[in-house]
């Protein structure tokens, strides 16, 4: 009989063990932050050097903050607030996060945006569109090097955003 | 296998930086079991990557082994904020608060302002830090800043210019007074050199930039700062010279100030010098023309 309970506690055990691995798997990705490809959104074409392996914008220099005001500009000069009634809803954070692969190209782009208490908002289409599509179109980026080699990398954009109009741009 | 293991290790490497750098707390310092162990598993988390799954994961456990472990729940947020998730930060880093206000408050404001440049909220959390801590509210997460001095800025950012004088007079001028310069921090009379310049109170700016030179004559901002000064007093033969200088540290030395993470504020970029020596720009034509 004592056998066969242990090979029971031990397979329940196992199974269980399991059970929580796969749930942590779930809810944790390989990294915090990283994004998965979706056909629905993201170009086909776009690819990644290395996949699975992508560096933060901090872990090497970042080519967004070098030309940060460069890159102000781009937005100051683009980007139509909204007016009327609705524009004064349009306050908080808005973030673009999206990857620059190792041909400086960037691609899967994602947004998220937060209300000033912090809690989820989302941000008019005359906003968020507009500032996804600056986003996506802005040229020049450099892909993240280290030791002389090229890698992917993760890159955001934050707009801080007072009733619809651009405040400042992060990090 | 090889590239595999290059990766690999170079993922290893460059995590290095990003590995939790705080100190081991000494686990046998609780008396329950539970704290104990979720003590051992915020400890292990030193050895992995930050943000990385096995690390959230230890936090994550250590926080269901004990949920009163506000030191677990600030650091599962961590490398939300450094990447932008700023809703699921505050959401653990606001349980890390309730439940070690004094340890966290200050930590939240800093990063509100840092992060986020919401000087309002940042104000409210430092405030309350402060009174909290019988107005003796410390240093930056990061070590930069007396956090009077953050504050200085917030008000500095939000046109509060009375609040902010009396909260650098707390941070610089204070700590100074009872502490000696080696306490203050490495940019703070450039700060207030800066909220000076935006009065246009020129003489107290040159007396700040002079000050913020003793602490470190060589960032680029100073010169620049300066040259701002210069041009608006009309010196503009030595505003020329500070430009250069300013040019050169940027270029050649490389000091100025710089942030893994975020611009810091009142940092200079290259464009920015040059745009003042822009033909353009309506303040060079005070310059004298370079030789």
């Amino acid at each position: 009989m004592r056998p066969i309970f242990s090979i029971l506690l031990f397979s329940f055990l196992v199974s269980s063990c399991r059970h929580q691995a796969a749930i942590a798997k779930e809810i944790y990705p390989p990294q915090v932050g990283d994004t998965r490809y979706d056909a629905q959104l993201d170009d086909s074409a776009f690819h990644l050097c290395r996949p699975g392996f992508s560096l933060q914008y901090y872990n090497t220099r970042s080519w967004f903050k070098d030309h940060k005001r460069d890159i102000e500009q781009y937005f100051h000069e683009r980007y139509k607030a909204p007016q009327g009634r609705n524009a004064g809803k349009q306050t908080g954070w808005l973030t673009i996060r999206f990857i620059i692969n190792c041909e400086g190209r960037t691609g899967w782009f994602r947004l998220s945006g937060i209300d000033s208490e912090y809690q989820p908002f989302h941000f008019s289409q005359e906003v968020s569109a507009q500032l996804l599509t600056l986003t996506k179109a802005l040229q020049g980026w450099q892909p993240a090097t280290y030791n002389n080699k090229i890698y992917d990398s993760y890159q955001y954009v934050t707009f801080k955003l007072k009733k619809g109009a651009i405040e400042c741009i992060l990090p | 296998m090889y590239s595999t293991l290059k990766t690999a290790g170079l993922a290893l490497l460059l995590s290095a930086a990003s590995l939790c750098s705080r100190g081991q707390t000494n686990c046998l310092l609780f008396k329950d079991s539970s704290h104990i162990k979720a003590c051992r598993l915020y400890n292990a988390t030193d050895s992995f990557p930050q943000g990385s799954r096995i690390c959230q994961q230890y936090l994550d456990s250590a926080i269901r082994i004990c949920p009163d472990y506000a030191e677990a729940w600030h650091e599962i947020s961590v490398p939300y904020l450094k990447r932008g998730d700023y809703r699921s930060w505050r959401k653990y880093m606001d349980r890390a608060v309730e439940l070690k206000p004094l340890a966290y408050t200050a930590t939240r404001g800093w990063c509100r302002f840092k992060f986020l440049r919401d000087y309002e909220g940042a104000l409210i959390d430092l405030q309350k830090a402060d009174t909290l801590s019988g107005f003796q509210p410390g240093q930056s997460g990061d070590g930069s800043y007396n956090l009077y001095v953050v504050m200085a800025l917030c008000e500095r950012e939000l046109g509060n210019y009375t609040a902010a004088a009396r909260y650098f007079a707390l941070g610089i001028d204070s700590v100074r007074a009872r502490k000696g310069k080696t306490w203050l921090g490495l940019f703070d009379y450039l700060h207030r050199a800066v909220m000076e310049i935006k009065l246009k109170n020129y003489d107290k700016a040159l007396s700040d930039l002079d000050l913020q030179s003793e602490i470190f004559d060589r960032y680029a901002e100073t010169e620049y700062y300066r040259s701002i000064v210069l041009i608006a007093t009309g010196h503009p033969q030595q505003a020329r010279v500070s430009l250069e200088r300013a040019r050169q540290l940027f270029i050649t030395d490389g000091y100025h100030l710089s942030d893994p993470y975020c611009e810091m504020l009142d940092e200079v970029h290259l464009g920015d010098i040059e745009m003042l020596t822009s033909p353009n720009n309506p303040a060079s034509s005070n310059l004298p023309s370079k030789r």
